[in-house]
C-alpha cells in the first residue's frame, strides 16, 4: 500500500451539512407580555422623574455632604484630581467619579449656577434607574405587575425617600447598583454571567459606597440559593474572585498611590478606614431623645411614619413568605445594625432601607392578596391574616394620601434653597476677591466658580482637619476675613473649635432666611470682637453727628424714618457726603434708606431719592450720582421705585467722617 | 458743622458733580488701610470644568506614546485573558448548557456502521490491551483496524494476535510509506474501511465500551457529520506540570470545544473523533502534509460547513496520560503549535462565510501565540505599574489583566476539586499548592514551546519529532502518550485551556 490516495483533480461539493433543528418560540406572548411591561413600567417612571424634578434645586435645602460630592466630582473635571481637597480614604471615589461621569457626559455643570443641582441631576438618573431595576427584580420575585408599580412608586414618591433621593448622597449612586446585583443573583439564564456580573455590581455598589457591603450575606445567600447545583462550584468562583478583585482594586489604588500604609505627614487607606470604623464618634442611643440617631429617626419619622411602620411591619411579615424572605432578613438586619448601641448613623442610611420596604410592603400585600382571591388549603385563620393584612394595607394608604400630599405640596413648591442661593449672590456681589472664606461645601465650587480662588474658600471641616488647610492660616482664625454659616456648621459646635473661635469672632453682616434654613454671613474683625464692637460704636456715633447736622439742612427733605436713621447713624457716611454734596445745588427728597437684602438692621448703604427741585428724580439725576468719584463713588445708580436708588458697596472706607472706623 | 447749610464752605468744598478732591471733611486723616481692599477679580484661576484642559492631561508627545502603548498593550492583554477564560467556562455558562455537553442518557438503537483505526507505532506494550477493550464495544456494527509500520515488527506482532483473538472484528493494516506518519497511517487504513462513520483512538487509550453506543445515539440526535468524544488526561498527581497538562484537557473538552463547535469552527482532536464517510471521502481523508492533521481535517470540515457535534461525557471519556518527561511534553506541544501555523498559514479558513467566522478562526488559531505572550507579559505589565512612575489611572490600567488571570486561577482550583470529585482521586494540599504555584512556570513553558514553533516552522523544519527515546522513558504503569502521538488538535495554551488533541 501507498501512503498516499489516488485524489480526484477536482473537489466535489461538501456533502450537504444536516440542517440545525430551530425552537419555536412562542413570539406573539412574548411580545404581549413586553408591551405590558411597558405599560406599566414606563408611565410610574414618567410620574417619579417628574416628582423628582420639579423643584429639584428647591427643596431640600442644600446641605454640605451634598456639596462635598459635588465638589469631589467637580474637581474630577477641573482639576484632574479625585477630590477638591487631599483625598484621604474616607469614602472609596467610584461613587463621585460616576457622578462625574454624568455631568461630564451631559455637561450638567454648565447647565446650572448651583453645582450641587448638577450633582442633584444625576441622582434623579440614579433614582430611576433603581426604580427600573427595582420594578425588575420585584417581577423576578413573583410580584404581579401591578405590585411591581406600587413598590416603584413608594420607592420614588414616599416623601422619605423623595427628601433622600433628591440630595447628593453616593448611596443614591449604590443603589441601583445593589438592585442590579439582586436581579442578576436571581437570574435563570446564563447565571454564570450573570452571577459574575451580579458580583461585579455589587463590587461597584460597595466602592461607590461602604456600607452596602452590610447587603453581602444576602446577596451570598442569593448566589447560592440561585445557582444550578450542576453549575454552581463555577458561578460561586468566579463571583467571589470578581468581587475579592474589585475590592482589591481599592488597595491597589491605595498602593499605586503609595498610600496604604499609615506614615507621616500622608494619608493612608489604612487610616481611613480605621477613622471610618473606630474613630466616629457614636451616634448616641435611639431611647436618648438628645442624641444624634435620636434625631435621625426623628426626621425620618416626621417624613414619613407611614412607610417606616409598614415597612418595618412587612419585614416581619414578609418572613412567610419564602421567596423574599431574605430580602426580609436583610430589611431587619440593616435595621438591627441602626439600632445597636453606641454605632456610628450615618444620615443617608435609610437609603438602602427604602427600595427593600417598597419592596416588601408591597410583595406582602401581593401575596396576602393572591391568596385571599385563590385560596389554597383551609385555615381560616391565616385567611383572616391575610385579609386583616389587606385591610392594614388599606388603612395606611388612607392615613398616607393626606400626609403623603401636604409632604410632596412642600417638596414640589417651597424653596427652602432660597437663603443659600441670596447668600452665595451677596458674597459673590459684595465680598472682594483675595478675601479668605470659611464655607459650607455645598457652596465651595460656586464660589470658585465665582472668582475665589480654591485656596481662599476653606470647606470648614478642613480647617480643623486637615493640616495642608490650617497651614493656610498661620494666624488661626484672624486670618480669615469672612466665615458662612449654615445648619450643618451650627449643628456640633463643639466638633470644629477652630471654626467656633471664627465665628465667635465674627458679626453677621447679611443674614438670610430662619430656622434651620438660615444662612448668615459673617465678617471677622482681626482684631477680635470687643474691638470690633467698640469700632461699630464710635462709627455709628459719628454717623449720627454728621446725620444730624445733614438732617438740619433746609432743602433736604425727609420722608418716614429716613429722619430717625440719620440721626441714629444708621445711614452709610458715602451716603452723607453724596447727599451733601448734592444739596449744594439741589433740593432733594429722600423717601428711603432701603435695607439691602440680608442685611436686616445693618448700617444702610443705600438711599432712594424721589424728587430733586420739587420734580421727580429721573434719569438727570441717576447720572449725577452715578458719575461721583472717590469715595463716595456708588456701586449702582439707577431709577427705580419710583426714584433713583443709589448703592453703595458694603464696605464702608474708614476714615471719611471723623471716627468712622 | 455746616452740612446744615448750602454753602457748606470749607466743609463743603467738594466742588459740584464730578468734584474729584474731597474736601477737608473727606479727608480728615490719611485713610487707615480698609479692611478690605477690593481687588480685581481674579478670574481664571480655575479652568471652568468641561474644558479641554480638564479633561485631557498635558502630556509630551513623547508621553501620549508611552503611555498610549502601554494601554494599549495592557487592554489587548486583558481581552486575551478574557476570551480565554470565557471560552474556558463556556459549557459552565448556564446549567442547561452544562447538559447539552453530554452523551444522551438513553441510547437509541444503532443505526451506523463504525471503523474504529487505532494507528500505533512502537507501542506493543500497550497496542494489545486497547485493542482487546476496543472489541468489547456493546456496538453491535463495527470493524477495527490497527495500522502498524513495516519496520516495527513488535508491534505487529501484538496486532496479530489481536486479531487473532477477535477475529472478523479486528483486522491490521501495514503501512510501508516513508517516512511514516499518523495522517498517511489513517489515509492508507481509509482507503479498506467498510463503516459509514469513520472513528480515531490511539494506541495507549482507554475507552468506555459504552462510547460507540452513545456516539450513535448522539449521530442520531443532532444529524451531526462529525462527532468529537471527551479524552481526558488523569494522572495528575504525577508531577506538577502534569496537574497542568491534566486541567488543560480538561477544560479543554469538557468545556472550550463546545464553544467552537458552536461558533461552527472547531479543530478536532486526534482521537475519540468520529466522522461520516462522505466527509472523509470528500476531504480526502487527512493532510499527511500537517502536523497537527486533526486540527487541519476540523478546520476544512468546519469551514465547508459540515456540523460538528461535541460530547463530553465524565463516565465515557477516553482516558490517557501526559507525556512521560516534561521534555516530551514540550516537544508535543510545539508540534500542535507548528501544526497551527501551518493550518493558519494554509488558510483553508479562508473560505469561512463570514467575516465574523474568518476574524474568529484567524483568532483561534494564532491563540497558543496570543496567549503564551500574555502569561509572560501579564507580570511586566504589573511591574512596570510598581516600579515606573506614571500617571495613577494608567497604574491602574496595567493591573487589569491581573484580573481574569486571578479568576482564571481560580476556576482552575475549582475545576481541579471537581475533576477529583467526578473520577475519585480527590487532590492533595500539595496538588492546589502546585496548580497555584506553576501557573507562571507553565506559562514560561508554553511561550518557549510557541517561540520554538515559530522558529522551527520559518527555518522549514516539518518533521515530527517522533523521538525514538519516548519508548524508553515510557514505563509500564504509566501508559505512553508518546510525543508522537498524532497531533493534536489545539493548541490552546495560556492559563489554562488547553490543548486538545
Amino acid at each position: 500500500m501507498t501512503s498516499t490516495l489516488q485524489r480526484p483533480p477536482v473537489r466535489p461539493e461538501p456533502p450537504e451539512a444536516a440542517p440545525a433543528p430551530r425552537p419555536r418560540r412562542a413570539t406573539r406572548a412574548r411580545l404581549r407580555a413586553r408591551a405590558l411591561n411597558y405599560a406599566w413600567l414606563a408611565p410610574a417612571l414618567v410620574l417619579s422623574a417628574v416628582v423628582q424634578l420639579v423643584n429639584l434645586g428647591g427643596s431640600p435645602q442644600r446641605i454640605d455632604d451634598e456639596g462635598t460630592y459635588t465638589a469631589q466630582a467637580w474637581a474630577i473635571g477641573a482639576f484632574g484630581e479625585i477630590a477638591h481637597y487631599t483625598y484621604w480614604y474616607d469614602h472609596p471615589p467610584v461613587g463621585w467619579i460616576q457622578i462625574a461621569g454624568w455631568t461630564g457626559l451631559t455637561g450638567a455643570f454648565d447647565r446650572y449656577d448651583v453645582a450641587v443641582l448638577a450633582g442633584r441631576e444625576a441622582m434623579v438618573a440614579f433614582t430611576l434607574a433603581a426604580a427600573a431595576l427595582l420594578w425588575a427584580l420585584a417581577r423576578r420575585l413573583g410580584l404581579g405587575r401591578p405590585a411591581a408599580t406600587a413598590a416603584l412608586l413608594v420607592f420614588t414618591l414616599s416623601p422619605l425617600a423623595l427628601q433622600f433621593h433628591r440630595s447628593v448622597y453616593l448611596d443614591n449612586v449604590a443603589t441601583p447598583w445593589l438592585l442590579g446585583a439582586f436581579l442578576l443573583a436571581t437570574a435563570r439564564r446564563n447565571q454564570l454571567a450573570a452571577h459574575a456580573g451580579a458580583a461585579a455590581a455589587f463590587g461597584v455598589a460597595v466602592l461607590s459606597k461602604e456600607t452596602f457591603l452590610l447587603a453581602l450575606p444576602l446577596l451570598a445567600w442569593l448566589l447560592w440559593r440561585y445557582a444550578a447545583p450542576s453549575t454552581r462550584r463555577y458561578t460561586l468562583t468566579v463571583a467571589s474572585s470578581v468581587l475579592v478583585l474589585i475590592g482589591a482594586s481599592y488597595l491597589v489604588l491605595a498602593t499605586v498611590k503609595g498610600e496604604l500604609l499609615p506614615g507621616a505627614d500622608r494619608v493612608s487607606l489604612v487610616d481611613g478606614v480605621m477613622f471610618q470604623l473606630a474613630d466616629r464618634d457614636s451616634s448616641g442611643s435611639p431611647l436618648d431623645a438628645g442624641s444624634l440617631v435620636s434625631r435621625t429617626l426623628g426626621q425620618w419619622w416626621q417624613l414619613d411614619p407611614v412607610l417606616i411602620v409598614a415597612g418595618l411591619v412587612s419585614g416581619v411579615a414578609a418572613l412567610a413568605v419564602r421567596r423574599l424572605r431574605p430580602f426580609a432578613l436583610l430589611l431587619l438586619g440593616l435595621t438591627a445594625v441602626l439600632l445597636r448601641p453606641g454605632g456610628y448613623v450615618p444620615v443617608p442610611y435609610v437609603i438602602v432601607l427604602l427600595p427593600l420596604a417598597a419592596l416588601l410592603v408591597a410583595g406582602v400585600t401581593d401575596a396576602a392578596v393572591r391568596r385571599v382571591r385563590h385560596p389554597r388549603g383551609t385555615g381560616t385563620a391565616g385567611r383572616g391574616l391575610r385579609l386583616a393584612w389587606v385591610a392594614g394595607v388599606a388603612a395606611a394608604a388612607v392615613v398616607a394620601v393626606p400626609l403623603w400630599g401636604g409632604q410632596l405640596r412642600g417638596f414640589l413648591r417651597a424653596d427652602l434653597d432660597e437663603p443659600m442661593r441670596q447668600a452665595q449672590d451677596w458674597v459673590e456681589t459684595n465680598v472682594p476677591r483675595g478675601s479668605t472664606l470659611v464655607v459650607d461645601d455645598a457652596m465651595w465650587v460656586d464660589l470658585v466658580r465665582a472668582g475665589f480662588d480654591r485656596d481662599d474658600v476653606l470647606w470648614y471641616y478642613k480647617v480643623d482637619t486637615d493640616p495642608a488647610v490650617a497651614a493656610l492660616l498661620p494666624n488661626g482664625w484672624q486670618d480669615v476675613d469672612y466665615v458662612i454659616t449654615t445648619d450643618s456648621m451650627r449643628t456640633f459646635p463643639t466638633a470644629f473649635p477652630q471654626v467656633s473661635e471664627t465665628i465667635a469672632n465674627s458679626q453677621v453682616v447679611a443674614s438670610f432666611g430662619e430656622g434651620s434654613t438660615q444662612v448668615d454671613v459673617r465678617r471677622v474683625d482681626p482684631a477680635g470682637l470687643a474691638s470690633a464692637d467698640a469700632t461699630t460704636a464710635a462709627s455709628r456715633e459719628a454717623r449720627a453727628r454728621a446725620g444730624a447736622d445733614l438732617a438740619r439742612n433746609p432743602g433736604l427733605t425727609l420722608q418716614g424714618d429716613t429722619r430717625a436713621l440719620l440721626e441714629s447713624g444708621m445711614v452709610d457716611s458715602r451716603i452723607l457726603l453724596a447727599l451733601a454734596s448734592r444739596l449744594q445745588t439741589a433740593d432733594v427728597t429722600v423717601a428711603d434708606f432701603p435695607i439691602s437684602l440680608g442685611e436686616g438692621d445693618a448700617v444702610r448703604r443705600q438711599v432712594l431719592v424721589t424728587a430733586e427741585d420739587g420734580s421727580a428724580a429721573g434719569a438727570t439725576t441717576a447720572a449725577w450720582f452715578a458719575d461721583l468719584d472717590g469715595p463716595a463713588a456708588p456701586d449702582a445708580s439707577a431709577v427705580a421705585d419710583g426714584g433713583v436708588r443709589v448703592t453703595y458697596s458694603v464696605a464702608e472706607p474708614a476714615g471719611l467722617l471723623p471716627g468712622v472706623g | 458743622m455746616t452740612l446744615s447749610t448750602r454753602t457748606a464752605g470749607p466743609l463743603l468744598t467738594t466742588a459740584r458733580p464730578g468734584a474729584a478732591e474731597p474736601g477737608p471733611l473727606l479727608t480728615p486723616e490719611p485713610a487707615a488701610p480698609a479692611p478690605v481692599a477690593p481687588e480685581p477679580v481674579d478670574s481664571g484661576a480655575v479652568p471652568a470644568p468641561g474644558t479641554a484642559s480638564g479633561l485631557l492631561p498635558e502630556w509630551s508627545p513623547g508621553e501620549w506614546l508611552g503611555y498610549g502603548a502601554i494601554a494599549l498593550v495592557a487592554l489587548a492583554l486583558t481581552a486575551v485573558a478574557l476570551t480565554t477564560l470565557w471560552w474556558m467556562l463556556h459549557a459552565w455558562r448556564d446549567a442547561q448548557a452544562l447538559t447539552a455537553t453530554r452523551f444522551s442518557e438513553t441510547p437509541r438503537r444503532a443505526a451506523h456502521r463504525f471503523t474504529l483505526l487505532v494507528p500505533a507505532r512502537h507501542e506493543e506494550e500497550v497496542l494489545g490491551q486497547t485493542l482487546d477493550r476496543l472489541a468489547t464495544q456493546s456496538h453491535p456494527d463495527l470493524e477495527i483496524i490497527a495500522i502498524v509500520g513495516h519496520d516495527d515488527p513488535g508491534t505487529e506482532l501484538v496486532a496479530r494476535e489481536a486479531a487473532a483473538r477477535h477475529p472478523g472484528l479486528i483486522r491490521v493494516v501495514v503501512d510501508d510509506s516513508v517516512p511514516k506518519n499518523k495522517p498517511k497511517a489513517l489515509n492508507l487504513a481509509l482507503t479498506v474501511s467498510t463503516g459509514d462513520v469513520i472513528g480515531v483512538f490511539d494506541a495507549e487509550d482507554e475507552v468506555h465500551p459504552r462510547l460507540l453506543e452513545l456516539v450513535d445515539t448522539r449521530f442520531q440526535e443532532t444529524g451531526a457529520d462529525v462527532v468529537q468524544g471527551g479524552v481526558q488526561l488523569m494522572n495528575f498527581q504525577s508531577t506538577w506540570w502534569s496537574l497542568r497538562n491534566v486541567l488543560e484537557y480538561y477544560f479543554w473538552f469538557r468545556s472550550r470545544l463546545h464553544f467552537h463547535a458552536r461558533s461552527r469552527f472547531i479543530p478536532l482532536g486526534g482521537n475519540t473523533v468520529f466522522v461520516r464517510r462522505e466527509w472523509l471521502d470528500w476531504s480526502d481523508g487527512w493532510d499527511d502534509a500537517c502536523l497537527a492533521e486533526d486540527c487541519e481535517l476540523g478546520v476544512r470540515l468546519s469551514s465547508a460547513g459540515a456540523r460538528v457535534v461535541v460530547a463530553y461525557s465524565p463516565d465515557v471519556v477516553t482516558r490517557e496520560e501526559t507525556p512521560g518527561t516534561f521534555v516530551s511534553l514540550f516537544k508535543q506541544r510545539t508540534r500542535w503549535n507548528q501544526g497551527f501555523l501551518q493550518v493558519l498559514a494554509k488558510g483553508e479558513w479562508r473560505s469561512l462565510p463570514t467575516w465574523r467566522q474568518r476574524g474568529f478562526a484567524r483568532y483561534l488559531l494564532s491563540m497558543p501565540f496570543l496567549q503564551a505572550a500574555t502569561g509572560l507579559l501579564v507580570p511586566v505589565s504589573v511591574a512596570v505599574a510598581l516600579l515606573v512612575k506614571v500617571p495613577t489611572p494608567l497604574a491602574l490600567l496595567t493591573f487589569l489583566p491581573l484580573v481574569p488571570t486571578v479568576v482564571t486561577v481560580a476556576v482552575e482550583v475549582a475545576g481541579l476539586t471537581e475533576f477529583g470529585r467526578l473520577y475519585g482521586r480527590r487532590p492533595r494540599v500539595r496538588d492546589y499548592l502546585r496548580l497555584v504555584l506553576g501557573t507562571f512556570p507553565f506559562q514560561v513553558f508554553l511561550a518557549a514551546a510557541a517561540v520554538r514553533a515559530v522558529l522551527r516552522q520559518l527555518r522549514g523544519e516539518n518533521s515530527w519529532e517522533k523521538t525514538e527515546h519516548t519508548g524508553a522513558h515510557r514505563d509500564a504503569a504509566v501508559a505512553p502518550t508518546r510525543s508522537e502521538r498524532a497531533a493534536v488538535a489545539a493548541g490552546a495554551t495560556r492559563p489554562t485551556t488547553e490543548v486538545a488533541r
